[in-house]
């Protein structure tokens, strides 16, 4: 179990909207590439791509944590 | 009066948003059939819908541009929609900012590879064999970022690179098949993955007030060039990289 790596996706995808793109909408891929258990799979899919889908951009740099901390609180 | 791209099919990747949103128009305006390649559903839909508003006609194709299945069956169901293909224009990409090359994430320098490289590979590796039925134009997009050093990016700034050698060597391959291929090369433009990736609103204003013509470039400049590139104005031009920058920070 890993939900330091659901974490770690969800504060580059706040962080950086590149990589928020690429887990919008290739979330396959990055369960894919950081091997995450089903479960982990259904809370990116069901639970954070929908949040990081309304997101402003950029997120500012003095709102990361913030938003950061609120993502990563649905992963529980 | 026939538009410039009158009666031709085009294929744009990333056409959700940006400078494929706004090619995708024009193109349809010019006349053209466009294909909305993109993985975002919703807003190539709303594209889609800028097409038909600009009384132009458009397929969207949800697609993965580095999964080959998903382009295989892109570039056929354009074809069976419109009868053929003229013009691809691989748009899509994305930028994912990075830390210094030995701390970089291999995950991250693939996705970053796979949708910006890898992308342009199979879409003109499956768009070749129509186009080479009536000749035709492929449009590749680079960055500034493929031709000078991207510390803060150094996946996207490779990818960008391999961007121009694949439009070098596709343009010597295919050009007895009637088939240009040339590059755009744009600096700072005004799109949603242009504002996200410089990181704050305030970053964006500071390097963009730093271009030497005073502004920063609109996805309409970039689209200008994609339907130049694209229709018969530019029948003598391929292998080519035009950079359009507003002349680059001064």
């Amino acid at each position: 179990m890993s939900r330091q790596a659901l974490v770690e996706i969800i504060n580059q995808a706040v962080a950086d909207y590149g990589f928020r793109l690429a887990v919008m909408w290739g979330a396959d891929d990055i369960v894919a590439g950081w091997r995450l258990t089903p479960r982990e799979a259904q809370i990116l899919h069901e639970l954070v791509v929908p949040e990081l889908k309304k997101l402003p951009n950029p997120v500012e740099p003095a709102d990361h944590a913030v938003v950061q901390q609120r993502l990563a609180s649905l992963t529980f | 009066m026939p538009g410039r791209l009158q009666d031709k099919v085009a294929i744009i990747t990333g056409g959700a948003t940006g400078m494929g949103r706004a090619a995708s128009v024009l193109f349809a305006r010019e006349g053209a059939k466009v294909t909305v390649a993109d993985r975002n559903v919703p807003d190539s839909r709303r594209t889609v819908a800028l097409v038909g508003e600009a009384g132009g006609e458009a397929l969207f194709v949800e697609t993965d541009v580095s999964k080959a299945d998903q382009v295989s069956s892109m570039v056929e169901q354009t074809v069976r929609r419109f009868g053929g293909l003229d013009v691809l224009v691989n748009n899509a990409g994305i930028l994912i900012r990075t830390p210094p090359l030995a701390e970089v994430s291999e995950l991250v320098w693939d996705l970053t590879l796979d949708t910006n490289l890898r992308g342009v590979f199979l879409c003109t590796k499956y768009a070749i064999p129509h186009l080479v039925e009536g000749g035709g134009a492929i449009v590749n997009v680079s960055s500034g970022a493929g031709t000078s050093p991207t510390p803060h990016a150094v996946p996207y700034g490779v990818s960008k690179a391999g961007v121009i050698q694949i439009t070098l060597t596709t343009s010597r391959q295919y050009a007895a098949d009637g088939i240009r291929c040339n590059v755009i090369v744009p600096g700072s433009v005004d799109t949603p993955q242009a504002r996200g990736s410089t990181g704050s609103a305030e970053e964006f204003e500071r390097i963009t007030s730093r271009i030497a013509l005073g502004r920063v470039g609109t996805p309409g400049d970039i689209a200008n060039l994609m339907l130049f590139l694209a229709c018969d104005e530019s029948s003598y031009i391929t292998g080519a990289a035009f950079k359009i920058d507003g002349g680059g920070p001064v």
